[in-house]
């Protein structure tokens, strides 16, 4: 199953376009373009396009009647494509995930949204073949209400109280930051903000915020962002089994398997802290090598795990 | 693909759908715009436009033109396949599904994101938001197999990807696929294996290169009553087992989560979690060093404590 080539798309775009000025007459150029998201040049190309196409016969009389000269679009006789087309089955599914998700926010209270989601569910369910309703589904990580604190914050330009749990720590913090920037990596959301505390930016994952709220304080002062490269430690680590799992929590993207040579891989990473977090849960099945004074902590971390054991 | 090309097919959607009866490849090639040369290469264009619209979901209808000679095939779109109609719409629910669509900005799936809402949209219903508290929806999904595998869902295909192993090598998976969600930041798919003849659960980012679709429908039928978000949940993470640790006060907020009940033992805070897999309950055990102890069960106290002496001894 290949993806529509971008002809196919144009194509199908084309045939949205129809109902859509239908709906919109007089709607201009540029927020035409920019609600279907192409440019301007793209959108001309597609009304001249349109322009030659109607009923066979293809006169005037049977021809589309699109006006646009003026900056502003207007169609008349195009009765056949007037009405938005159905769904395709991508667009059902990212209706059913999008609502799904949507349910997962709304907080207790809100039975009538709730209600109404659940009966387009199963309105759109009914039009995938084979399909049964509970099989897509996308779950809430992060609390919509701190997201929207978060969000308004950067709209603002205010300051936000955060409890934050730092996972290297193992501990839950209060921090006043002002949130400058929200992004996504690796399937997960991030804000990037400064930090009154550590007098710097830092970037905290969005799930791992469990509370906040907006503050009147104002940071006295907040550095210019600086895109400072964070000095990195290097570590080396021996692995004996379970590569995938080693691999995946200490990021290691270049291990080969088939390298029967050696076993020892480079890592890298900002916080010891975390690294020998890890390497306490990966026990047993990859030993760090380099530097020795991080080897000497492991050891007597374990050590200390041990003891809490031998007490009566 | 020229724009003449994008102009026949439109000219061809619209003149099936303006048909009240089925019109023939005759009436087709002489009537539409765009058709030309020989016999045979209109045949293989027509063979190729009705192929190109079902990919965008328009089907052509064939029917019997004469029933006393049923020798000739007539083509047509019929309206109602044809035409969004999810019945009685409101401005509320118009509001909910264009949030829905909001969700998908900037990750895969945003041309369809789009394009659903252009289509409801152009309903000419008005939005109503009153009633819908205000919420930022946001998907966070890169990886290039979700769009591929929920086609797959979708349709009811066969899907076959390489993944990866315990041990990092390579195993080919085939898959009838059921479904799709994420748990803590990660996504799933959960599916029939078809060679081990049970559903197994498959995480995305351990899925290597291109998972692969089949062309054909397969006739498997995802079982009515399956959830793909209980399967998860009662598969994944929460278990039939039941641990009883002591957590030090202020730390392991991850583990305490889960906690059935707390009592409180000074230091410690006695906790009751269920778990599954006893292997990678340990580790997370692990991470929280001596912030955390099992007291039961016994086998799982013995792997926690076996696994610290290895730890000792291979960084001594």
């Amino acid at each position: 199953m290949t993806k529509p080539n971008a002809g196919l798309l144009r194509t199908s775009r084309l045939l949205n376009l129809v109902p859509y000025l239908v709906s919109h007459q007089g709607i201009d150029l540029e927020t035409l373009s920019k609600r279907f998201a192409i440019t301007e040049e793209e959108l001309l190309e597609d009304l001249n396009t349109l322009w030659m196409c109607g009923l066979p016969g293809y006169t005037p009389l049977e021809l589309m009647d699109l006006a646009f000269d003026s900056g502003f679009v207007t169609i008349r006789n195009a009765d056949e494509l007037q009405n938005p087309r159905a769904l395709n089955n991508e667009e059902v599914v990212v209706l059913l995930m999008g609502l799904d998700y949507l349910r997962g926010q709304l907080v207790e209270g809100n039975s009538d949204i709730t209600a109404a989601i659940d009966e387009l569910v199963t309105k759109l369910a009914a039009t995938l073949k084979g399909f049964v309703k509970n099989n897509l589904s996308a779950q809430v990580s992060v609390s919509a209400k701190i997201r929207d604190t978060i969000l308004s914050a950067i709209h603002s330009q205010s300051t936000v109280v955060i409890e934050y749990h730092s996972p290297a720590q193992d501990e839950i913090s209060q921090r006043v930051v002002h949130p400058v920037d929200i992004f996504s990596s690796d399937d997960n959301e991030y804000i990037e903000a400064f930090c009154e505390q550590s007098q710097d930016y830092r970037t905290f994952r969005l799930d791992r915020i469990t509370t906040a709220h907006m503050s009147e304080s104002v940071l006295s002062k907040i550095a210019p962002k600086i895109n400072l490269v964070q000095e990195k430690l290097t570590f080396e680590i021996l692995l004996l089994a379970r590569e995938r799992d080693i691999c995946e929590r200490l990021h290691i993207t270049s291990f080969n398997h088939d390298e029967n040579l050696s076993r020892a891989v480079m890592v890298e990473g900002y916080s010891q802290n975390w690294l020998i977090r890890e390497i306490m849960s990966l026990g047993g099945s990859c030993v760090l090598t380099h530097p020795l004074d991080v080897r000497e902590r492991i050891k007597s971390r374990a050590e200390n795990a041990l003891r809490t054991y031998q007490r009566p | 693909m020229s724009s003449r090309k994008s102009e026949r097919l439109i000219n061809l959607t619209i003149a099936l759908l303006a048909t009240k009866r089925f019109l023939t490849k005759d009436e087709i090639f002489r009537t539409i715009e765009g058709y030309e040369g020989n016999a045979e290469a209109k045949e293989r264009m027509f063979e190729r436009d009705k192929e190109d619209l079902r990919s965008l979901g328009i089907s052509i209808k064939v029917g019997e033109l004469d029933p006393l000679f049923n020798d000739e095939s007539g083509y047509r779109i019929t309206p109602e396949s044809y035409v969004l109609n999810l019945g009685e719409l409101n401005g509320s629910d118009i509001a909910l599904l264009s949030l829905a669509t909001d969700a998908w900005r900037d990750v895969a799936f945003s041309e369809w994101g789009l394009s659903a809402r252009l289509k409801l949209a152009s309903l000419g219903i008005d939005s109503d938001y009153q009633d819908i508290p205000a919420i930022a929806p946001h998907i966070p999904i890169n990886n290039p197999n979700f769009s591929l595998l929920v086609k797959a869902i979708a349709e009811s295909r066969e899907a076959s990807f390489e993944y990866l192993s315990l041990e990092m090598s390579v195993e080919n998976r085939k898959i009838n696929p059921y479904g799709i969600s994420n748990r803590y930041g990660a996504w799933y798919v959960v599916g029939l294996d078809i060679e081990k003849n049970s559903l197994r659960t498959f995480r995305l980012d351990r899925i290597v290169g291109e998972a692969r679709v089949a062309k054909v429908e397969s006739t498997y039928e995802i079982p009515q009553d399956f959830n793909v978000a209980t399967f998860l949940d009662e598969n994944l993470f929460s278990g039939s087992e039941t641990a009883t640790l002591l957590i030090r006060k202020g730390k392991g907020s991850q583990l305490r989560s889960r906690s059935n009940s707390t009592i409180d033992q000074g230091e410690f805070d006695e906790c009751s979690i269920s778990f599954s897999n006893q292997d990678s309950f340990a580790d997370l055990i692990l991470w929280h060093g001596d912030d955390v102890v099992v007291n039961k069960p016994l086998d799982l106290r013995k792997t926690v404590i076996s696994r610290l002496e290895q730890l000792v001894a291979s960084h001594d």
